[in-house]
Order: structure tokens, then sequence, then C-alpha cells
């Protein structure tokens, strides 16, 4: 696919980038080959490959809300450095 | 037979066929990280008792004739998946001490199919790098050019893996860092689809991007661990509820009429 002079200037509008003549040129041959490599992508037969926008399912998932069991409190607090009434003891972050 | 020159499958045969123990293979690989690991710097932790408490049990379930998909296999698991009891640092400082309370699913999965941990892997802080040079505690070596790293951020699994200091070993790729670090040290490197590994007590980089992914000397290596590992767990709400295919049947030899597309 080959770009035109135009395709590239008006490109570099969008991106507001600043780009000399010179520039336009060889960027035009780049992208131009870059689009050329993503095209071979079109060799493939998809006949009956259906489209796919993401490669996972995407939908919510829910378990019911009930209280299952958890790991012991003495290994939740395992690391604590400190601990008060079961609890993490970080120093305060918000003054009083 | 020398056995840490055996592949991860042929070792679980060797075993299967009682020509060699767990143990054997267990002290083998210590062995070797003992005598090379000083200038690899691939492992951050090695847990050798708690190995060869694993290969003696490993062992007495072998002779009784048991069989579970990796028993007696020792592997490696990147620092920053979560191991109960085992330090876990994800290459950080902050975390340094931190020991889980809880196993990764992949961690409990590789238990479950009788794999013996043979200790924790060097990763960039948080997985975020691809050399291991971001690591808070050390720079993995590559074991082809000690001068040069074997990329990452999974570089201390695949250097491990190269160098024979484990018959294969779990990393992690968000954007790379199990395929990468593989190709620095001409193994074989799997990032399944996302979704395919539950992500439960993987210490997160960016969570709709990460998966953990296995390394091994040979493809069918990296299947049977992906095979082990992968699968539903409902703790991670977007791993796939969809079964895991027996990917030793695909492995027939024949790529015949297979095309290969390669992005850079």
């Amino acid at each position: 696919m080959s770009l035109t002079h135009e395709d590239v200037a008006w490109i570099a509008n969008l991106a507001r980038l600043a780009v000399t003549d010179e520039e336009i040129e060889a960027y035009r041959t780049q992208l131009s080959a870059v689009l050329d490599y993503a095209a071979r992508l079109n060799e493939l037969d998809l006949t009956d490959i259906e489209p796919s926008a993401h490669a996972v399912l995407r939908q919510n998932v829910w378990r019911e809300d009930v209280i299952e069991p958890s790991l012991p409190l003495e290994d939740v607090l395992f690391n604590a450095a400190e601990t008060d009434q079961d609890q993490f003891l970080i120093q305060s972050v918000l003054d009083d | 037979m020398d056995v840490s020159e055996l592949t991860l499958t042929e070792l679980r045969d060797a075993l299967r066929r009682g020509e060699t123990t767990s143990m054997a293979a267990t002290e083998a690989m210590l062995d070797r990280i003992v005598r090379f690991d000083n200038q690899l710097r691939s492992y951050l932790t090695v847990t050798d008792e708690l190995a060869y408490e694993q290969a003696a049990e490993a062992d007495r379930r072998l002779a009784d004739g048991e069989e579970a998909p990796l028993l007696g296999v020792p592997i490696a698991v990147k620092d920053i998946i979560c191991t109960t009891g085992i330090p876990t640092t994800a290459g950080s400082k902050i975390l340094e001490g931190f020991i889980p309370p809880y196993d990764a699913f992949v961690v409990e999965q590789l238990k479950e199919a009788g794999a013996i941990i043979l200790g924790k892997t060097n990763t960039d802080e948080f997985a975020m790098g691809s050399s291991t040079e971001n690591s808070a505690y050390v720079t993995s070596a590559n074991p082809w050019d000690l001068s040069r790293v074997p990329g990452g951020s999974s570089g201390g699994s695949a250097a491990a893996v190269a160098a024979g200091l484990a018959y294969g070993a779990l990393g992690t790729d968000t954007g790379g860092s199990v395929r990468q670090p593989a190709s620095f040290c001409g193994v074989v490197g799997l990032r399944p689809t996302y979704g395919r590994m539950s992500r439960w007590g993987v210490i997160a980089f960016a969570s709709s991007l990460d998966q953990v992914g296995t390394f091994g000397r040979t493809v069918a290596d990296c299947a049977a661990m992906f095979e082990v590992t992968a699968g539903y767990d409902r703790r991670d709400s977007t791993s796939l509820d969809v079964p895991v295919p027996d990917l030793r049947q695909a492995m027939t030899g024949d790529i015949r009429g297979l095309r290969v597309e390669c992005t850079a």
C-alpha cells in the first residue's frame, strides 16, 4: 500500500507534528513498508473463522454472596510488623 | 546416565520406570546450583531442605506405583509467584522478608502434580524490566556468555533452565517476560493465551496482560508443565472455564501447512 505525500502530511497534522517535506518523503516510504508488511495478514484464508474483537470472553463474573472459609487470622497477620487486636498496626498517615 | 542431562519429560519417564530417583535428580540440580549459581545468580532463594523432603516423599509415592504428571521432577519458580512459607520478593526490597501465607494457583497445581520446588528465581523488580538488571538484589548472567544478560523479567528462570539448574521453570509474561529471556538463553518459553492461567497468587504488574508461562529445554517439557498449571480457577475471575487441550496429541512432529507470522 503506497501512501501519498498528502496522506503523511494529514497524519502528521492529526498528530500535531511539524514535519518538513524531506521528512514526509522519508516517512511516506517507511510507513508504506509497514502497511505492506501488515497487509500480508490478508493472505490468510479466514472464510470459516468467526471475527473476534478480543481473545477473552467478556462477561461479568459473579458468585453467591455467602461467607466462605478464608485464611486463618494468624496466617494473615504473620507478615505484619506490628498488630493490635487482630489488626495490622501501621503508622498514621493523616493527622488527627 | 547423567541425570542432570535429561530433559524434564525424559526424567519423568525415567522416574516412572525406576531408572533413577527423585532424590538423585534433586541432588544433581542442587549440586549444580552450588557449583554454578554463584556466577549465574539465577536463584534468589534455594529451598534445598524442602526440596530434599519433597524428593523423599516423591520417591515413596513412586515406589508405591503412584502416578502424578510431574511426580519427583525438580523445577524452579519465579520469585513473583507466591509460595507458602518460602520468601517471595518480586525482586524488590519492599517485599524483603515477606513470606506468603498461601500458594499461587499454579504452585498448588505443581505440588498436586508431584513436582519438587528447588527455589525462587530472579526477576526484574515487580517484573518491570527485560534483563534482570532491575532486580533489587542481583543481575543474573546468561549461561552462554556470562558477560551478557539472560533477558527478563523472568531471566532467572530462563538462565536456570538453560544452565541445567532446574528441569523446568515457571515465569510470568506481561509484555514478553517469558518469550524474550527464553530467546536470549536458547530455551523454549511458552506464554499462554490470556485467561488460560490463573493469576491467583501472582504479584500483579498489569492484571489485564499478566500470564504465567513455562520454560523448558524442549517444547514437550513446556507442554508438560503447561498441562499441569493451566486451567480454570474461580479465584481469578478472568481465568477461562474451558478445557485444557492435550498438547501432546498435537505434537505429531508434522508442522506442514502451518504458517507463522513474526512481528517485531
